[in-house]
């Protein structure tokens, strides 16, 4: 009998063990250049030679260190004395793998990660720089509390108090009408006023725009006469502030072609990211790597050469501290297992209760209009989305691709210039899900529509138009072209068919 | 003169029987399931041949051209997609072909016929249930059958999409 009691004690001091060597073992290697080039769509221009950062030079980044991040409120929301009683606290390291040991342990871990600011600037004040005047007039928004999650105050040295910016959190966070915070949903909540003023006043050295918009948005293969940079600061600051929420400016996309920002939630199910279906998504590994991308790497592959973030006129990696990431990420890298960890969250995350209540013959309707108008080919149910890539216009998909990616072979001739001329252009856009939509925004990869009343009204296709979605700052009315479909329905079918749809 | 006045009498009489027209007027109209409902079309015949008599069926030849780039069903981006490699692929296939086989007469002025449809170089033989019917100034053929999509490569297997199209082809031909 004591030998079985021993045996069992044994067991269960065993089990936590191997339980997270199991776990452990069992985390993809993010920078594998094998799976890093399958899981990317080559540009669309397919003479266009591209190399990724080499396995060495990855590994070579310092770490990410995670620490405990504290939220930024605006400065009537803030306690006295909170941002100083902050530099008195003692640095606090909160991600640990070691201690990971069930799959929740690692889905909290992941949440630190989602919230990890990867870019800095010093806090010297002894209160908010933010205030509520900031956010009069502003796409912005912050928690009912008076939180601003796209930053979060980061402590790593006792005394020195940084702000840090573009975590996950920052493009992945809304804030609803109501208050309601949703995590990985598509985010509203960047205030870009205080840049824009940086921009207008001469703060920032308009040669340094210039020359960071020229990263972002510089395709190698694209023709000269897309715009890679502005032609003047306010021009610029005007293109900053003419995103509204759930549309963001991105590096790899073009100028004045921001994105309409993804929902993560539900992203586990769908096999390819990004509106341009850049990169395919088949487990962790490929999200993981996904991140890693997103969050730095990406500005350090080399297009033709072209190294967008790049030392010696583009041309060469630079060292860690030597980056030069125009919006300001650090020269590190995720570890796998954070990396890993953040899958786990995102994988996690749960749409927001529906408030929408809608009668049910309403609903039927609309149901029945989604299917007889054919916008259950391509949003097919359960997922809404036939998870396939649509070739824009301008794009003919080659053979070989027939065999190697989910193609549902026709434009929708939406505009084709993100897709075509930008770092993150594969030729084709991807079939978004439908689920969540009564969450968004942000409609059409640009984020040019902005309601699903818009994208079924066929006045959007004459030039006449004013989208209430982004549009450049220096037109007043613009066709939203493409995806034709379900703008001929009575009134009555459309009202049921956009019912059913924001009950998805 | 006298065998002029037979032969065109023969002539006559025979062409009541075995309608023979270069261009007889002929539609072919589909639906197919999507998501619980029917997506109905249509493709545009270019050419056709019918020359059949309905008291020696064996002779009969009915022979039709379809052209893939006419497929109208009502949404112009969908039947865009319709033309392309994967459905119809109209620039490598830009015709239909439709040719009998042999026919069986089944009933009055019904017939099994055999036909040989080729789409994307692929033919298959269906056997297709055939109405004639003779009427004051013209004869009719009406003939409704079912084809699987994915016989012929077009789409692949879809979670809403139905491999079974059904096919309604009305022709007919006037008697002068």
């Amino acid at each position: 009998m004591k030998k079985i009691i021993l045996l069992l004690a044994g067991t269960l001091m065993i089990l936590p063990v191997t339980s997270f060597i199991k776990n452990f073992n069992g985390i993809p290697k993010t920078w594998n250049l094998e799976a890093i080039k399958a899981f990317h769509l080559p540009p669309p221009d397919a003479s266009v030679k591209v190399v990724y950062a080499p396995e060495e030079y990855y590994n070579s980044l310092p770490d990410h260190i995670i620490y405990k991040t504290f939220p930024v409120y605006l400065r009537e929301f803030e306690k006295p004395g909170y941002v100083d009683s902050l530099r008195n606290l003692e640095p606090e390291v909160v991600f640990d793998p070691t201690k990971l040991k069930t799959p929740e342990d690692w889905i909290k871990a992941g949440e630190l990660v989602f919230n990890w600011p990867v870019a800095y600037s010093p806090m010297n004040d002894s209160v908010s720089k933010l205030s509520k005047s900031l956010f009069e007039g502003s796409n912005g928004r912050t928690t009912l509390d008076g939180i601003y999650p796209f930053n979060r105050y980061v402590l790593s040295e006792k005394g020195k108090l940084m702000v840090g910016s573009v975590s996950c959190a920052s493009c992945h966070t809304r804030i609803m009408d109501n208050g309601e915070v949703i995590a990985g949903a598509q985010g509203n909540l960047f205030n870009n006023t205080n840049f824009a003023n940086a921009i207008r006043s001469g703060k920032i050295p308009f040669p340094i725009l210039q020359q960071g918009s020229h990263q972002l948005n510089y395709a190698p293969w694209s023709p000269s006469n897309v715009k890679t940079m502005p032609s003047n600061a306010n021009e610029f600051a005007d293109y900053i502030q003419s995103a509204p929420g759930g549309v963001i400016d991105r590096q790899g996309g073009g100028y004045e072609y921001p994105f309409a920002v993804p929902s993560l939630i539900g992203i586990k199910d769908i096999k390819y990211f990004d509106r341009t279906g850049l990169m395919r998504h088949n487990g962790p590994g490929d999200l993981m790597r996904y991140a890693a991308f997103n969050q730095g790497m990406d500005m350090l592959t080399s297009y033709n050469g072209y190294i967008p973030g790049g030392k010696n006129k583009n041309s060469e990696l630079p060292a860690p501290k030597e980056w030069n990431h125009p919006f300001g990420y650090v020269g590190k890298k995720y570890t796998d297992a954070q990396l890993y960890a953040l899958t786990q969250y995102i994988y996690s995350l749960k749409p927001p209760k529906n408030p929408n209540k809608f009668p049910a013959e309403l609903i039927t309707r609309g149901r029945a209009v989604f299917a007889k108008a054919g916008c259950v080919s391509c949003h097919t149910p359960p997922l809404y989305t036939n998870n396939k890539l649509t070739p824009v216009n301008g794009f003919e998909p080659p053979k070989e691709h027939f065999e190697k990616y989910d193609i549902f072979n026709v434009s929708v001739e939406t505009d084709s210039v993100s897709a075509l001329y930008t770092r993150r252009g594969t030729g084709y856009y991807k079939v978004p899900s439908l689920r969540g939509v009564w969450y968004q925004s942000a409609f059409f990869h640009n984020g040019s529509l902005s309601t699903l009343e818009e994208v079924l009204d066929p006045k959007r296709l004459q030039p006449d138009f004013i989208p209430t979605g982004f549009k450049p700052p220096h037109v007043k009315t613009m066709a939203v072209k493409g995806h034709p479909f379900g703008m001929e329905l009575s009134d009555g079918d459309k009202r049921a068919l956009i019912a059913f749809m924001k009950t998805l | 003169m006298k065998m002029l006045t037979i032969f065109l009498f023969v002539l006559a009489i025979k062409s009541a029987q075995m309608n023979t027209s270069p261009v007889p007027s002929c539609t072919v109209n589909f639906n197919v399931n999507n998501a619980g409902f029917d997506v109905e079309g249509s493709i545009g015949v270019i050419d056709s041949k019918i020359e059949f008599d309905i008291n020696d069926p064996s002779h009969g030849i009915m022979e039709a051209i379809l052209d893939p780039a006419t497929i109208r069903t009502g949404i112009d981006i969908r039947d865009k997609h319709l033309k392309r490699s994967d459905f119809f692929d109209i620039e490598n296939y830009p015709k239909i072909h439709v040719r009998s086989i042999r026919f069986k007469k089944t009933g009055k002025n019904k017939f099994d016929a055999e036909f040989a449809i080729t789409i994307k170089s692929i033919t298959k033989n269906i056997i297709v249930p055939l109405t004639v019917r003779q009427e004051s100034r013209k004869i009719s053929y009406t003939a409704n059958f079912k084809i699987n999509r994915l016989d012929f490569k077009i789409g692949e297997e879809s979670l809403t999409l139905d491999e079974i199209v059904n096919v309604d082809v009305q022709a007919s031909v006037n008697i002068h």
